[in-house]
């Protein structure tokens, strides 16, 4: 008998253990509770581009948030800066060069969480993920700032079309586009886009 | 063109462009103001100063040739500007106002304090 019940009890806890360990998938899908935008501030002018188009899917293991990995992807073509000229030039071969690289991407390898609470319903956290950023088929690992909040499911974001739990990730971090091998043309009589741009990221996750 | 006309036209431009250069040094070291916004503000002023001389000094018929020459000025800034700057994409005006709305709304529904 005592060994019958110290076999449940392993089989229990080997159960619990593996419970816990087990990653949720929440996806990324794309519209407008996703929002990529990046801004150049350069001598000629400010320009903003945006993005709703983001797909993807984070795995996160709520008992361990550190333990998380995902990709998202950015279509090229579904950046826009409101300009349809620039948004032109933008998808050509010396920018972003959309027709040999259509897509944008980070692949998402950890993330490092100040304080190490589980991820349940109203936690917030802040820390940093680390990552493989992808522009133009140039690949540079990069770690950045992130805030992640976990909302279970409830009728305010049923209102939003979101139905289950929901991760709501954000970001803020800059990128040197030489470092992707983009070079902003000299102009005569300023840059038109920066050589820093600032990237913005506030993505909605969900489990259904 | 004349000795007269030619010297009125050399004065206007060369205050036009004594203007000009005075405005670009004063707005680029005492305002935040971009470059094409100073670039406009200068080409308005040299326009004004060469009408202004021209109006003067010019005889009416060379009026119209310099009048025209400052509107086809303005009408290509104005198309350069709305080629290559200004918002013209209303797909991406409808697009970014509903993205900013359900941006606020999330925020609003995850009481987003970060």
């Amino acid at each position: 008998m005592r060994q019958i019940m110290l076999t449940l009890c392993a089989l229990a806890s080997t159960a619990m253990i593996g419970g816990v360990a087990v990653a949720e998938t929440f996806n990324v899908p794309p519209g407008n509770i996703q929002l990529v935008e990046f801004e150049s501030e350069a001598d000629i002018e400010t320009i903003r581009g945006i993005s709703t188009a983001v797909s993807g899917k984070l795995d996160v293991n709520l008992a361990s948030p550190g333990n998380v990995t995902g990709k998202v992807v950015v279509p090229v073509a579904t950046i826009k800066t409101g300009n349809t000229t620039r948004d032109e030039h933008l998808a050509e071969p010396n920018w972003l060069d959309a027709k040999s690289h259509p897509n944008l991407t980070f692949e998402l390898v950890s993330a490092s969480f100040k304080d190490t609470k589980a991820l349940a319903a109203g936690v917030s956290l802040r820390g940093k993920a680390t990552g493989k950023l992808t522009i133009k088929g140039v690949t540079k690992t990069i770690t950045v700032p992130i805030r992640i909040k976990y909302i279970a499911a409830s009728d305010k974001l049923k209102k939003l079309y979101i139905q289950g739990n929901a991760l709501r990730v954000k970001s803020t971090f800059e990128v040197t586009l030489a470092d992707f091998g983009i070079k902003p043309p000299d102009q005569l009589i300023g840059a038109k886009v920066a050589e820093v741009v600032t990237i913005k990221v506030a993505l909605t996750a969900v489990d259904k | 063109m004349s000795a007269t006309t030619n010297r009125t036209l050399l004065v206007a431009l060369g205050l036009g462009g004594a203007v000009a250069i005075a405005t670009l040094v004063t707005f680029q070291f005492t305002t935040d103001l971009g470059v094409l916004t100073t670039l406009g503000i200068i080409g308005a002023m040299v326009g004004g100063v060469v009408f202004a001389v021209a109006l003067k000094k010019l005889p009416a018929h060379r009026l119209g040739l310099v009048a025209g020459a400052l509107l086809g000025t303005v009408a290509a800034g104005v198309i350069t500007y709305q080629t290559f700057f200004a918002i013209n994409d209303e797909q991406f005006v409808k697009t970014q106002a509903e993205s900013t709305q359900t941006q606020a709304d999330l925020d609003a529904a995850f009481d987003d304090d970060f």
